[in-house]
């Protein structure tokens, strides 16, 4: 069973050098989607035996996402993989991912589950707040619904077709899942903070949860 | 017929604007409906500036007190309608663009591991 990790790349020159080989050490291929960065982040990834893909114009993660689970379903992989590329991940969750797909079709990456996960006090407030959010208003049982990591396998990933660019996809994936009627498994990961990953998060504002209350309404 | 300086400012805006129309429909730079859409709301803006009570009357007809009320009610509508129509637009014009940028991307990716260009 082959396994492939997408990556989604926007100016990451800083860490993509770092993340590329702790996952390829674990044996696992890997799509990188730079996102039309103007920093030296699809350079350093050439240095790597991966696949690189390229947005020529800045799209969004949910956009690069697409691509690279697109792309690794027309290469014929069974198992896919989203890792994000500022080395909040945990390489060896990747595994464990992909070990829960042998039962599940999806399995999503907890923060919430795992007790090594040191929160920055601000962000889990924020992260409890999208949590409630989600539940009381969009109705998605999840644990993390903000989680980026996470792994389908090829045949689920092919029914998720989610058009949201932005933040929104976190959201729009999970819609899709309950959606579909898959299979899914909620596992602990590991999220690691450090000052240059919370300075590339987004910043929530208001508008966020206006544009999920009425695309919630509108779907 | 006298008329108010308002009046007449509205009526040189109005002129101005269909002046640019026309140089824009010889330069082919817009279709004649949009032309003759463009144009006709003008006229239509500059009788009412010429003859007020034509508002009123309609107001009166239509059952809201004043005529400059009613040409709120429907200045406030028609925005809100091409707000609406601008952004389904910009929506639809992001969605292509993307769908753009990732098919030229899916058909042009480089494989590290043979060092090829596809």
């Amino acid at each position: 069973m082959r396994t492939c990790v997408v990556i989604p790349a926007y100016n990451e020159a800083r860490r993509i050098g770092e993340v590329i080989p702790q996952v390829l050490d674990l044996g696992f291929e890997i799509i990188v989607v730079d996102d039309g960065s103007r920093d030296d982040t699809p350079e350093i990834a050439k240095n790597f035996p991966i696949i690189i893909v390229r947005h020529f114009l800045n799209q969004g993660q949910g956009a690069a996402l697409k691509t690279g689970t697109e792309l690794a379903i027309k290469l014929g992989f069974d198992f896919i993989v989203h890792f994000d590329a500022d080395g909040q991940h945990e390489a060896r969750n990747i595994a464990e991912l992909v070990e829960v797909l042998h039962d599940y079709e999806v399995a999503l990456g907890s923060r919430f589950l795992c007790v090594e996960s040191e929160i920055p006090k601000k962000k889990r407030m924020i992260l409890m707040l999208a949590k409630i959010f989600s539940q009381w208003l969009l109705q998605l049982e999840f644990s993390d619904p903000q989680s980026g990591l996470r792994a389908f396998r090829a045949s689920a990933a092919d029914r998720l077709d989610w058009q949201k660019n932005d933040f929104q996809h976190c959201t729009e994936i999970l819609n899709l899942i309950i959606r579909n009627e898959l299979r899914y498994k909620e596992i602990p990961v590991k999220i690691n903070y450090d000052d240059y990953s919370t300075s590339k998060e987004v910043k929530p504002k208001i508008s966020m949860g206006w544009k999920l209350i009425i695309n919630k309404f509108i779907d | 017929m006298s008329m108010t300086i308002f009046q007449i400012i509205i009526l040189i805006l109005i002129a101005i604007v269909c002046f640019k129309a026309v140089r824009k429909l010889l330069k082919k730079e817009i279709s004649f409906l949009l032309f003759a859409s463009w144009i006709g709301l003008w006229l239509i803006v500059a009788l009412i500036a010429i003859f007020p009570s034509i508002v009123n009357r309609l107001a009166d007809f239509v059952g809201i007190g004043r005529g400059v009320d009613l040409i709120i009610y429907l200045s406030i509508i028609s925005l809100f309608y091409m707000l609406f129509k601008i952004n389904l637009r910009q929506n639809k014009i992001e969605k292509n663009i993307s769908e753009l940028v990732r098919k030229i991307a899916m058909e042009n990716y480089h494989d590290g591991k043979t060092k090829d260009d596809v």
